[in-house]
């Protein structure tokens, strides 16, 4: 019983398989256990990624799983010393636009209104002058206001908001990860954010500035 | 500049992505422009905002559990076996001449395979007995899948969905699916998977092959209503009974009684 050398069948012993095996690659790279503990430092960011891309815990979970299992399975691929947040995420968003983007009909950005009127609403409840935890609590309301409004927006868009606000990446790591030229990232987040902000737009056109 | 123009460039400005030339550009605008300035000033707001939202969420404690047991049963799974000495040597082999030989070896297996067919497949029936046994005595960890149906789609993913795992059902016997893998035999894929419960554990090996991978001594039964050949085979206290369905041999290994197993498989196939 030997494992074949391949990212395909890797992925599938790394999740399956637990028997007597083994991978020529492990051979040739001695720091496969140290690579395991160095993706587990990225598996908020995996998660936080997943999650506003699938829009789901499960569907994110699943991502996530499938994700750090391909990377095991071709970790003889990644040039140490590069950027591995970046290598993890383009597997995950390839992953993602494999299984749940491909073939799915994108929501036309001229249909977002039909959430501004509420989230004025939702806006103009939040007080300026909160107590420490209140500001705590309406913090976290903000925060799922926010993530609403992210789900509603097309995946394009939301893939570049997602990586640059949410994971911090620069707009090349981006462009990188979504394949993609530069420009594009830059006009997907212009338009992104300004989808976003009809979403919420009681709080950033009435203020301008944070509560 | 106009403001239609400065609208994707005040968004690389938020984001620190302008050079020194546009940056000034666009600085000059924001100052002569109370729109773009309030819209800039919004922007930023909204991604310091965004930022928070996202450190908000972090990986369920089950998701983190989860990969690292299947990372350290990966590793363990790698390690202290006379292959890994083996290939451990091999490494030091030019990669490009052992790929070469591997084909070579490959080549001549194929022709040794197709000399000496009977032999070879006598030797995958009975392997699967052992794979059966090495599950029960622990000897192969099994991995829990989480996902069955996603085990499924990953095993047959792994064999380039030339053939799927055959799913039975099994819960009237209370027996359920618990973990799958891919085993080779003989230079031949066979998915696995282990069905475990309150009765005698039951293995399932899917993999494309004939009836003539029956052992030699197999009972053959025949379903006149399905036109089906079933062949039954023990060794020691394990069974086995096989059938063949298109290319596919469904091949289950219990310490079942064989009339039992004979009727799990007939069961299968009436509901295929």
């Amino acid at each position: 019983m030997w494992l074949r050398k391949g990212t395909e069948l890797d992925t599938t012993y790394a999740l399956y398989y637990n028997g007597p095996a083994v991978s020529r690659s492990n051979a040739r790279q001695p720091g496969r256990e140290r690579f395991s503990s160095e993706i587990m430092i990225y598996l908020d960011h995996l998660y936080r990624v997943a999650f506003h891309l699938v829009r789901n815990d499960d569907a994110a979970q699943d991502c996530v799983q499938e994700t750090c299992a391909r990377a095991l399975g071709a970790y003889s691929q990644f040039t140490p010393g590069t950027n591995l947040k970046a290598w993890l995420t383009r597997i995950l968003y390839n992953f993602f636009f494999d299984s749940y983007a491909r073939n799915k009909r994108m929501v036309a950005a001229e249909d977002l209104g039909e959430g501004a009127e509420a989230a004025q609403d939702y806006w103009e409840t939040v007080t300026a002058e909160g107590s420490g935890p209140e500001k705590q609590f309406l913090q976290q309301e903000l925060g799922a206001k926010i993530g609403a409004a992210l789900r509603k927006i097309p995946e394009e868009f939301r893939a570049a908001i997602v990586l640059v606000d949410m994971g911090d990446f620069s707009y090349a790591e981006a462009a990188e990860i979504l394949s993609c030229p530069v420009g594009t990232v830059r006009s997907r987040l212009s338009r992104g954010r300004r989808l976003l902000q009809k979403q919420l737009s009681g709080y950033v056109e009435k203020t301008g500035t944070e509560r | 500049m106009r403001c239609d123009e400065a609208q994707e460039l005040i968004t690389a400005r938020v984001d620190n992505e302008l050079g020194a030339d546009e940056c000034a550009a666009v600085e000059a605008h924001l100052t002569s422009c109370a729109e773009c300035a309030l819209a800039f000033e919004q922007e930023s707001v909204l991604k310091r905002r965004i930022h928070l939202t996202a450190q908000q969420v972090s990986a369920p404690a089950t998701l983190r559990r989860v990969i690292e047991e299947k990372t350290a049963a990966k590793a363990a799974a790698t390690g202290g076996t006379i292959w890994r000495s083996f290939f451990d040597g091999f490494a030091f082999v030019t990669w490009r001449r052992g790929f070469a030989a591997a084909i070579l070896l490959l080549i001549a297996g194929s022709v040794i395979y197709t000399q000496w067919p009977a032999e070879k497949h006598e030797s995958l029936a009975l392997a699967a007995l052992e794979t059966h046994t090495s599950i029960l005595s622990g000897k192969t960890t099994l991995l829990r899948a989480v996902n069955l149906a996603a085990m499924r789609k990953e095993l047959a993913h792994a064999v380039g969905d030339r053939f799927k795992p055959v799913a039975l059902d099994l819960s009237l016997m209370k027996l359920y699916p618990v973990s799958g893998f891919v085993q080779n035999i003989g230079g031949r894929d066979l998915l696995v998977t282990v069905y475990q419960g309150d009765g005698p554990a039951v293995t399932c090996f899917t993999f494309l092959g004939s009836e003539t991978d029956a052992p030699q001594g197999a009972e053959r039964f025949y379903d006149a209503d399905m036109r089906i050949n079933y062949y039954s085979y023990s060794r020691g206290d394990l069974n086995g009974v096989l059938h063949q369905e298109g290319e596919v041999i469904c091949l289950l290994v219990s310490k079942m009684a064989p009339a039992d197993l004979l009727a799990l498989l007939r069961g299968k196939s009436a509901h295929a």
